[in-house]
């Protein structure tokens, strides 16, 4: 597989390939940016030991003496410059990638880079989960993005091709997308078959059209010039947006019970000290200063998540949905129908009052929450919607009806275990996945497809089983929504397992069929290739 | 209650397999150490005289006593605890006491099949059998299986996942 290309030692023809394409030219200049920046960081680290020396500056400044110190200083930083971009020049120069196919038709992205060390990434397009345009801010300033894909291996497995031109970024995302969608792993009966034939009627016949034809013209030419696309997807077709200022009430209010917790303290304390005088103040700060710092921790989670999500667009393409977001720095996130492994609806309980809910998502392979490792929220497909626009995206995507489902109460004994939460406790089979439901004050209904789940667990601790009670799992692949369904009657656990056991196989074989090969995720491993 | 506990997590009429009881040979070893531990704080302690080294004969015998009961009861019951049975599409593990846990591993999701032994089961003779899902939390390990059982079992989940082997 690599076999071909491993000779090669400069950025040129491919054997049987196109030649490889450039990053944007003006990769370099920011790449070095950085590092310049770094290392104008380190020096005003190393000089705030010595406030002296900046006296120096000062003095020198005013011609008064050493001018030969700032001369010194700005030839090295000038020296540091030059060298940063040449040397991320010399790195460009070696970088590119392309877009070759075998014989099969299976089309591969190939990434070249390195200058030292040379590194050689080949991945297959069909196993790409997903593919992101972003754009930070000083890129998007001077109209260059970001082109992220995504492997089911993780973060570590990711590629950026930075830097990009915004409309070739579009571009050769539409084209990646293109090859991806003629992936064998396409279920018959799949939700995405039944998303794509239940295209909104207001994408037009145009759209349509175009969601069948790329796929098949692009097997016929898959070494053709960028694609016609040159915009965010044709045929898009704009589901929700959603205001800054309704996801900051939102955010607001979702964090409600923690306002209150707070305040409750600080009135406890004042009314402490009015009863038993200021000694107690004394006490209450010890206990107020981790309060503090968790708090703006919080709060600083809290106004990212908003800067993330501000702007929010969700759109409907001919292949899934396409999410855009980001104050500063824009995100274009696509979300294949086919690779969503679980949704969830979130209703905290002020929202409830309102009638607003919020939908998270879990892609295979996404790994936004592993970069966003503060925010304990999943991808929000739907930061803040009305409860019914809610229902209707879950539906959307996964053909859930998540209200009318026939869910089932825990076991009786649940309320000596959980007395505060278990009303709330219910978990439900439906034609296409497992639901599950808690959460007293923050309602959180979890629905995961059959066909994702890769093992089912039973546990049951002392007091279950002293009251006859277990909870059940079902395990996902890594990095999703966590499922599990708590105190069950034994009975009900049984069938709960043998049950989704028993309807995963069916999917699992109905998925697995058709495809011709094993799992994607070692694949797609072994499609990075690294050479010394 | 019991007996319906039972039922859910060693389901009656499936062929369970139990793990070695050599199992209980490695895992009394640690056991061992903390009462040496023990006896050596208590003789110490005895030694020692005093109300200082009285105290620290208590704790000797303490630990002592805590040794006793798990090399005796508690090593063999979460020992005889662990068993797993085959089933025509998944496996099923089982073990714990005091918490107890039943896993259902679909051959078809098996992603990989690790075979591990340290020096100590090695020379004992058994190994740990873990199946790796793309899930973290699938909990899937059997130790103390005899090494001939283990690769003969090796091979014939390999088998059977090949046969249902699905993706993601």
């Amino acid at each position: 597989m690599t076999a071909s290309t491993r000779g090669e030692t400069t950025v040129g023809a491919v054997p049987g390939g196109p030649p490889l394409r450039r990053l944007h030219p003006l990769t370099p200049l920011f790449r070095s940016w950085r590092l310049v920046g770094v290392l104008v960081a380190v020096a005003v680290s190393g000089f705030r030991d010595n406030l002296d020396r900046l006296r120096w500056f000062w003095d020198a400044l005013h011609g008064d003496a050493q001018l030969g110190v700032v001369a010194k200083f700005a030839a090295v930083a000038l020296a540091v410059a030059v060298l940063a971009v040449v040397g991320s020049w010399l790195s460009w120069r070696v970088t590119g990638f392309a877009i070759v196919s075998d014989p099969g038709g299976r089309a591969t992205l190939l990434f070249h880079r390195g200058l030292f060390v040379r590194r050689r990434s080949q991945v297959r397009l069909d196993r790409v989960q997903s593919v992101d345009v972003n754009q930070p801010l000083v890129a998007r300033l001077c109209g260059l993005a970001v082109v992220r894909l995504d492997m089911a291996a993780g973060a570590s497995a990711s590629i950026d091709l930075a830097y990009l031109a915004v409309r070739e970024a579009w571009a050769l995302r539409a084209e990646i997308l293109a090859h991806g969608g003629e992936a064998p792993t396409t279920a018959p009966g799949s939700p995405m078959d039944a998303a794509a034939t239940a295209t909104p009627p207001g994408a037009g016949p145009g759209s349509a059209a175009q969601g069948a034809a790329v796929p098949s013209s692009a097997v016929q030419v898959p070494t053709a010039p960028l694609a016609a696309a040159v915009g965010p997807d044709q045929g898009a077709r704009l589901v929700a947006r959603v205001s800054l200022g309704r996801l900051a009430v939102a955010a607001l209010l979702d964090g409600v019970v923690w306002w209150l917790m707070s305040i409750g303290y600080f009135v406890l304390v004042a009314v402490l000290t009015a009863a038993f005088g200021p000694s107690v103040v004394v006490a209450g700060a010890a206990g107020f200063v981790p309060l503090a710092l968790s708090f703006l921790a919080y709060l600083r989670r809290r106004v990212m998540a908003v800067l993330r999500e501000a702007n929010f667009e969700l759109w409907r393409t001919p292949s899934g949905l396409r999410i855009s977001a980001g104050l500063t720095s824009i995100t274009h996130r696509s979300v294949d129908l086919e690779r969503v492994q679980g949704l969830r609806l979130e209703e905290p309980f002020w929202w409830r009052r309102l009638g607003w809910a919020r939908v998270t998502v879990d892609v295979a392979g996404d790994t936004h929450h592993e970069q966003h490792r503060e925010s304990s929220h999943h991808n929000a497909l739907m930061p803040v919607v009305d409860r019914a626009g809610a229902l209707r995206l879950i539906w959307d995507v996964a053909q859930a009806d998540v209200e009318h489902a026939a869910v089932a109460p825990p076991g009786r004994a649940s309320r000596l275990v959980d007395p505060w939460g278990y009303r709330f406790l219910g978990a439900a089979l439906l034609p296409g996945g497992a639901l599950t439901r808690h959460g007293r004050l923050r309602r959180e209904t979890t629905y995961i497809p059959y066909a994702r789940i890769q093992s089912a667990r039973v546990t049951q601790g002392p007091i279950q089983r002293v009251l006859g009670l277990a909870t059940v799992h079902l395990d996902l692949p890594t990095g999703g929504h966590r499922w599990s369904a708590p105190h069950r009657e034994l009975a009900d656990a049984t069938h709960l397992v043998e049950e989704a056991s028993a309807r995963a196989r069916r999917q699992r074989l109905r998925v697995a069929r058709p495809a011709s090969t094993g799992g994607p995720d070692p694949d797609a491993q072994e499609g990075r290739h690294r050479a010394g | 209650m019991g007996a319906a506990s039972d039922r859910l997590f060693a389901e009656p009429g499936l062929a369970w397999q139990p793990v070695s009881r050599r199992l209980v040979t490695e895992r009394r070893i640690p056991v061992a150490v903390v009462g040496l531990v023990g006896v050596v704080l208590l003789i110490a302690g005895l030694a020692a005289g005093g109300s200082g080294g009285l105290a620290l004969a208590a704790i000797g015998a303490a630990v002592v006593l805590l040794a006793v009961a798990g090399w005796a009861v508690l090593v063999p019951r979460w020992v005889s605890a662990w068993r797993y049975a085959e089933r025509d599409e998944d496996l099923l593990v089982s073990h714990g006491r005091l918490r107890r846990r039943l896993t259902v591993v679909p051959y078809g999701r098996m992603q990989v099949i690790e075979v591990q032994a340290n020096p100590v089961s090695r020379r004992l003779g058994i190994a740990t059998v873990t199946l790796v899902t793309a899930s973290a939390h699938t909990d899937a390990r059997i130790p103390g299986v005899a090494a001939e059982t283990a690769r003969e079992l090796r091979d014939r989940l390999a088998a059977k996942g090949e046969a249902l082997t699905a993706g993601l």
